[in-house]
């Protein structure tokens, strides 16, 4: 296993890729949940990008939903707003936990992807709640609230 | 007054942290097991770092007078990467039954995930297994719905209600814990969560009764003196210092006690200083004269 990834991370982004697309087709999310696990935030980038493009079925959402438990908003950003993954594969839960996330870590709302598509009414009900939670402690909103609220239906 | 933070993740803190603590009034500090910051990359360092909460931290704190008591889990995130925790929910039963281990904890929800849902009832399993309490940790996101869903786990569980502490309450959840006859736990920080005049506001409303208050310190911006800072503003808002006593010592030296770990004349005074001693040949002291006390 230790060879495996060393002969991974000390490879060309170009043999990376052949890697992570062999790994794909492979359908070898084990070994590939593994390279993501011990990654920084480029590496994650790049992986992230390769499932995005090759991974048509949704079957790698587990290292996604790894992904946006980042504290990272630079990686958190990448995801949600430059990759289609997510509006693809997530369910109505795991896309509402990223919307919130996306609040929580003060980026846009209205620039995640597929935000309009897949605004629903227990979002609507979780943002409401997060609102009144943020009034009562005296605290400002974050941008994304109002971006959220301007979409309309 | 002395007093008793039940929630805190002083693997994160400096020595300075534990010797302010001291001085302010605080003895006994509890530590749940929790995550990094960043992802664990295999269960091998869940291991590690249960050994250093149930060993090294507590040698850390009795060299600045402060009992250290830990609470063993898998986290509510991590419970989510699928090749880590089955393997953490199997070496835990030998950390369960440390002297110093009082409580299943922090399990709950974070995601509210179905994984995060089913290690979670597994670990309300395992402390009815080891007749040990459990501390809930409720989700920072979709808070009110992610509270309800916590309770709702538990009272499938079919836990004794006295042996649950539902942790991180506002204005929002505490009814509904309160409800159900377990005990709520409050996290004060600085400028997130829960502040110490909201607080105060929540006890003059619903009393002192299985209500407990903890700093909830760890990497992030945070105050590990929230529980004396707390005190003090309660006190000044006219709180009875038998109320806050209560609060900052008896209710989570009681709720922790049903472990049967937490001897109250082990508790009661502050462990003797010894500096001079050391861990695995590790000193905290570097250069400076080893306090010891009688």
């Amino acid at each position: 296993m230790q060879d495996l990834l060393n002969s991974y991370f000390l490879g060309t982004t170009q043999e990376k890729l052949q890697i992570l697309n062999g790994l794909i087709q492979e359908k070898n999310i084990k070994f590939l949940f593994k390279i993501f696990s011990v990654s920084d935030t480029d590496e994650k980038k790049l992986i992230l990008e390769c499932l995005d493009q090759g991974d048509l079925n949704g079957e790698f959402k587990a290292i996604y939903l790894e992904a946006m438990r980042t504290n990272s908003s630079e990686l958190f950003s990448f995801m949600a707003h430059t990759r289609q993954y997510p509006k693809s594969f997530f369910t109505e839960a795991e896309y509402n936990q990223m919307v919130l996330k996306a609040l929580f870590v003060d980026i846009s709302v209205q620039k995640i992807i597929g935000i309009k598509e897949r605004k629903n009414t227990k979002l609507n009900t979780m943002i409401n709640d997060y609102i009144e939670e943020r009034e009562l402690a005296n605290r400002s909103l974050p941008i994304g609230v109002e971006e959220y609220n301007n979409l309309g239906d | 007054m002395k007093m008793f933070d039940p929630h805190i993740h002083m693997t994160s803190r400096t020595t300075d942290d534990y010797q302010a603590m001291a001085n302010a009034g605080v003895n006994a500090v509890i530590e749940p097991a929790f995550w990094m910051g960043q992802p664990r990359t295999n269960a091998g360092t869940y291991e590690d770092y249960f050994m250093s909460i149930v060993e090294w931290e507590r040698f850390r704190a009795k060299q600045f007078g402060i009992h250290h008591f830990a609470t063993i889990a898998l986290n509510p995130k991590e419970a989510n990467n699928l090749y880590l925790a089955d393997d953490v929910i199997k070496m835990m039963p030998r950390f369960l039954v440390k002297e110093s281990v009082v409580a299943v904890g922090e399990i709950g929800l974070d995601d509210q995930s179905d994984l995060e849902e089913k290690y979670f009832a597994i670990q309300c399993e395992m402390a009815k297994e080891y007749n040990l309490p459990i501390l809930v940790h409720t989700p920072h996101r979709d808070k009110k719905q992610g509270t309800q869903r916590c309770l709702d786990i538990v009272k499938e569980s079919k836990i004794n209600p006295e042996m649950v502490l539902i942790d991180h309450n506002n204005e929002q959840t505490i009814k509904g814990v309160r409800d159900r006859g377990h005990w709520a736990g409050h996290s004060i920080y600085p400028f997130t969560k829960m502040d110490s005049e909201r607080m105060c506001a929540i006890v003059k409303e619903f009393g002192s009764e299985k209500i407990i208050i903890n700093s909830a310190a760890d990497w992030g911006v945070s105050d590990p003196l929230m529980v004396p800072k707390t005190v003090k503003v309660m006190l000044n808002e006219g709180v009875s210092e038998g109320t806050v006593s209560e609060i900052v010592w008896d209710n989570p030296y009681n709720f922790f006690n049903q472990s049967g770990k937490l001897e109250k004349l082990l508790i009661n005074d502050r462990p003797s200083i010894n500096q001079s001693q050391l861990f695995e040949g590790n000193s905290v002291l570097r250069g400076q004269d080893p306090i010891i006390q009688e």
